[in-house]
């Protein structure tokens, strides 16, 4: 292996210091391997563990037959249409949140990007008390979806709005700064909406909005499972064939366009990716807090920043941490199911103070 | 790129870059650019060398055309222009945890994602064994000096094997060896059929490594030539506001005096 004009380019130099570095290079390509392995052994015993627990308290024959349809209808109805879905809307939306938060970090360059800086949940929070304070929904909608289709489109329209900004931005410098700052003037604008409808919302819808700004499971079925699945699976394949660009891009942006990268196209494809990811989330969770930060944080950590790796760490550890959250949920008070939301916020805190910190010692 | 190939050109014609209004580059043409030759870019600060390697590079907005190859590189793609153009920026980014291998393997996948891992191996190590940078294969980026980043920057940058590379001031974090070692590296890619553009600010190494020298000034070509014909004292003292003059050594290197301001 020769590369022309460069002087002394035989490549027989250092015979022995390339091997030596490629078998190094090969153990940390396994390390990362086995840390993905780990990822999916740990969320495996977490949906396992979040189907045993439950306010229920059923045991494990109970639950076997429950699953198997036998036995007491009951128990198969817990299993069905309460535990399996709930324990499967958690790993859904935990990978989705942060896939999604991990592609935001990259491409705005900022470790404190998440669905929720961008004012996503924001705007899906506003579209949600619309429905449910003002009663305003799209028509023909039938009333049950209305909190989430309406958390979904407002959602949506915020991902506009950054789309718009993003498109204005170009691909110049700062633009990533620029897009995090309209972020968080969304979040502070349509908090401020959110608040409005607070303060006139009669009692009984003042209520259910709280529980829906808390972030909840509760309302996980069959649709709402198989919806976020199917997102799920529509971006995966392509946040995955931007792996190598999204890797250049963390050396910055302009070395990456400097190579080769079409900054506008990837911060295009990518905003949509983890928007679209967010919206869906939210119009079925409420907003879950923290999720989207930690989770990739986690998987910087554990795999470096080789997005080939990196993004499926980042998407197996949300669902990891959204997974034991919800089994939290279920266990901190007897009988008592909490908010996700509330769980996620309290158990991602103290997380996310450690990582950093362990972070800053690594480094 | 081939030792063999015939010379080819870029012709660069009007190219024009304003920010916000403010004219930094009035419609510049540039001579003929050879493929085997090392063209420099020299002037003061503010002059627009940097701005003209970006324009021609594709990284800022600009008016004009370079035409290389039957094509014109400013009507090109980003990703076909990669193909063609390396660009090595001036600022590198010193905040990422990808190991040097790693940076250096993800801008060659970027153009052949199907390329095997040995490939990629061999590739990326034999041109950190000629840019010198072995030793530090495996650390992060964000652990290396700030003349080590400006190594593994040019190693990304040579590994793709481009047909034009493009360098702002590749020697600006450098020390005198290492300096020597880079201009040395430049030569040997454009005696293999590479053109090299680089902007540089030491006008001994501009003396002594470049077969052409452009000079500019408020954003115009002011000087282009052979540098022993254009780096003539009253051209420095118009471009610099110095008294300066260029030198040779018994062994024929050049060296440059300033004896003070003009």
């Amino acid at each position: 292996m020769s590369l022309p004009g460069i002087p002394g380019a035989s490549g027989t130099g250092a015979p022995h210091a390339h091997a030596r570095i490629v078998s190094a290079h090969g153990k940390a390509r396994l390390w990362r391997i086995c840390a993905l392995a780990g990822l999916v052994a740990l969320l495996v015993f977490g949906v396992l563990l979040d189907l045993l627990t439950g306010p229920a308290g059923l045991t494990l024959s109970q639950i076997r037959d429950g699953l198997m349809g036998e036995g007491d209808v009951a128990l198969s109805i817990i299993m069905w249409q309460v535990r399996l879905p709930t324990a499967a809307l958690a790993v859904l939306i935990g990978a989705s949140l942060s896939l999604a938060g991990a592609e935001m970090q990259t491409i705005l360059h900022n470790p404190l990007a998440s669905p929720f800086t961008l004012g996503v949940s924001s705007a899906a929070s506003f579209g949600a008390a619309l429905a449910i304070v003002v009663g305003v929904s799209l028509p023909f909608m039938p009333a049950q979806m209305a909190v989430p289709a309406n958390a979904f489109i407002f959602a949506f329209g915020a991902v506009l709005l950054i789309q718009f900004m993003a498109a204005m931005q170009g691909a110049g410098a700062g633009g990533a700064n620029t897009l995090v700052l309209f972020g968080i003037a969304l979040v502070f604008g349509f908090n401020a909406l959110v608040a409005v409808l607070q303060f006139i919302a009669p009692a009984d819808s003042l209520q259910h909005l709280v529980f829906w700004t808390m972030g909840s499971l509760g309302s996980a079925d069959g649709t709402s499972v198989l919806g976020m699945a199917v997102v799920l699976a529509l971006v995966v394949p392509f946040s995955l064939r931007a792996a190598h660009f999204l890797t250049l891009l963390s050396l910055g942006e302009e070395r990456a366009r400097s190579l080769g990268v079409n900054i506008a196209l990837l911060r295009f494809g990518c905003l949509l990716r983890a928007s679209l990811l967010a919206a869906v989330a939210v119009a079925f969770a409420g907003t879950i807090g923290f999720v989207g930060l930690v989770g990739p944080h986690m998987a910087r950590l554990l795999v470096g920043e080789d997005h080939r790796f990196f993004l499926p760490a980042a998407l197996l550890s949300g669902a990891v941490l959204l997974s034991f959250s919800n089994i939290a949920a279920k266990m901190v008070l007897p009988g008592v199911v909490l908010p996700i939301g509330i769980v996620t916020s309290l158990v991602g805190l103290p997380c996310f103070l450690a990582l950093l910190l362990w972070g800053r010692a690594q480094r | 790129m081939s030792a063999h190939k015939p010379a080819e050109t870029l012709d660069v014609r009007g190219i024009g870059v304003s920010y916000g209004g403010v004219v930094i580059l009035d419609g510049v043409d540039l001579p003929p650019l050879k493929t085997g030759a090392i063209t420099a870019f020299a002037g003061p600060n503010g002059a627009g060398k940097s701005t003209l390697l970006r324009a021609i590079a594709g990284m800022v907005k600009a008016k004009g055309e370079a035409h290389f190859a039957g094509q014109d590189l400013m009507r090109l793609t980003v990703h076909a222009r990669g193909h063609i153009l390396g660009f090595m920026p001036q600022g590198i980014d010193g905040a990422s945890r990808l190991t040097v291998l790693d940076a250096i393997i993800a801008s060659l996948r970027v153009f052949s994602p199907g390329l095997p891992r040995s490939t990629c191996h061999e590739k990326a190590l034999t041109v950190m064994e000629q840019v010198g940078i072995l030793d530090f294969a495996l650390r992060p980026l964000n652990r290396l000096s700030g003349g080590q980043r400006q190594l593994a920057s040019l190693a990304q940058s040579l590994v793709r094997q481009p047909r034009i590379l493009l360098l702002d001031e590749p020697t600006s974090a450098l020390d005198l060896r290492h300096q020597i070692e880079v201009m040395s590296i430049l030569r040997s890619v454009a005696q293999a059929g590479c053109m090299v553009l680089v902007v540089l600010h030491d006008l001994a190494l501009v003396a002594n490594w470049a077969d052409e020298v452009v000079f500019l000034q408020e954003g115009r070509v002011v000087a282009s030539g052979a540098p022993p014909e254009v780096m003539i004292p009253d051209l420095l003292r118009t471009i610099y506001g110095v008294h300066a003059q260029v030198g040779r050594g018994a062994d024929g290197h050049a060296f440059v005096t300033v004896t003070g301001l003009a």
